[in-house]
């Protein structure tokens, strides 16, 4: 099609010309006539205005791993339903993660990730005194062991399975005056950071990071934390999230999270 | 593996192969629910319930691709809230969204992120005013990064209707931004180019 003047191109010319998805042709003739006609820029800009703004929404973490059955039934879809239902008992896969990133097509421009602050062990106010990580935070499986009383988790990095962390508490419930323990492995890479954030809602507790040791598959931590010392708010007793971060050499996390709860 | 290979493999009953793929598309799939239906439970419980379909039924899944089959099942199901009488709910204001850091950016100060989530609130409010077949179509593209014939295989509707669309919706929400010029200032002219 020839880029020739002017019809004014249409509304939804110039939304799809901010997306790129307008043949060959007609992307090049509504680029000359926006050069030139002071209005339909205008429109244009508007249009690209929206586009962006909704683009700089932040990708959000889901608040619940997803699941579907242990099995995968042949029967009728109630059952299936019935399975997943009990699934937090029958066990099976959980997904979870700490990853967000922008819209997914190769057209957008970077990524973004939600992430605890890490300020060295103080008390937490979410987005104070963050430190930024410098790549992307790593989706991961999730595999939850509640047999035998363990509280225990373990996330994979889809990207390279042999790389993932297992975190583990001595209990999922403590009284208020007990020290909960808190133990894990990270393989794949013996160096990086372990930090442990003790959250519920938007208020949380930075723990003292854990003592680690370096081994040969990756690196083991342990951390004894006294619940009475935490500066945690009133009602005290509850239920909590216990997020472990492991952040690598190259500064890529993955994120365990462990149910918690604290009685009277 | 790629999304064809690992969909083999779920149908043949490999739980781990739709858990791959579930690692793969639970945040686009939970961000679209969320800028769906606006509350983080509902689009939880969308997302949750769009993957148990896809599950029991990916025996159905022959050629196309899982991506667009996924969200049109997860479409569907925001159409069915919203036929249920639920309203678009707003996430309470709490601190979410400071939880937020863009990567390889300072922490922005107090001033800027309580501007952000100014903007942010805005910008939602105005998707949520839209009528549920172009919010879908325009969160497909600026929240989920689809290309048109991707839309148009979601929603099942020929291409010109996906620009159109997309095209009424941005329009609709350029209108309601611009009603707050102090947050969301015009762009200048001389800045304009082809993304």
């Amino acid at each position: 099609m020839p880029i020739e003047p002017r019809t004014e191109p249409t509304l939804e010319e110039l939304s799809a010309y901010v997306d790129a998805e307008l043949e060959t042709g007609d992307q090049a003739r509504v680029a000359a006539h926006v050069a030139t006609c002071p209005d339909c820029r205008a429109r244009l800009e508007g249009l690209r205005g929206a586009a962006h703004a909704i683009r700089g929404l932040p990708m959000e973490t889901p608040p619940r791993p997803f699941t579907v059955p242990a099995r995968r039934s042949s029967a009728r879809p109630w059952m299936v339903a019935f399975g997943w239902v009990g699934s937090a008992a029958v066990a099976a896969l959980l997904i979870g993660f700490g990853l967000t990133h922008l819209p997914g097509a190769a057209s957008n421009t970077a990524a973004r990730t939600a992430s605890f602050s890490q300020n060295g062990g103080a008390n937490y106010a979410p987005g104070a005194g963050a430190a930024a990580p410098t790549t992307e935070l790593q989706a991961g499986a999730v595999t939850r062991d509640k047999t035998l009383g363990a509280n225990q988790v373990t996330v994979i990095d889809p990207r390279n399975s042999s790389r993932r962390i297992t975190v583990s508490t001595n209990s999922a419930v403590f009284p208020i005056m007990g020290s909960m323990v808190v133990s894990g492995y990270a393989t794949g890479d013996r160096a990086g950071k372990i930090s442990i954030v003790l959250r519920r809602g938007s208020y949380a507790v930075d723990l003292a990071p854990p003592a680690t040791t370096q081994s040969t598959p990756g690196l083991a931590f342990s951390g004894s934390y006294a619940l009475s010392r935490l500066p945690l708010i009133d009602p005290r007793t509850g239920s909590y999230t216990l997020t472990v971060t492991w952040t690598d050499s190259a500064g890529v996390s993955l994120i365990a999270e462990l149910p918690v709860a604290i009685t009277g | 593996m790629d999304d064809r290979e690992l969909v083999g493999r779920a149908r043949r009953g490999d739980q781990e192969a739709f858990t791959q793929l579930i690692v793969q598309y639970q945040v686009p799939l939970y961000n679209m629910a969320l800028r769906m239906v606006g509350g983080p439970d509902d689009a939880a419980d969308i997302a949750q319930d769009a993957f148990l379909r896809a599950w029991e039924k990916i025996q159905t899944l022959r050629d196309a691709p899982f991506k667009s089959w996924l969200f049109q099942i997860a479409a569907n199901l925001c159409y069915d809230h919203f036929r249920r009488g639920r309203r678009f709910g707003v996430m309470p204001d709490d601190d979410r969204e400071a939880k937020v850091v863009p990567l390889g950016i300072a922490t922005p100060d107090p001033q800027e992120r309580a501007e952000a989530n100014e903007r942010h609130r805005l910008v939602k409010a105005a998707i949520g005013r839209l009528d549920p077949e172009m919010r879908i179509a325009i969160i497909l593209r600026d929240v989920n990064g689809m290309r048109y014939d991707e839309i148009a295989s979601v929603l099942r509707v020929p291409l010109g209707t996906v620009k159109s669309r997309i095209a009424r919706a941005r329009a609709a929400v350029q209108d309601e931004l611009s009603r707050h010029p102090d947050v969301f200032p015009s762009q200048r002219p001389e800045d304009a180019h082809a993304d």
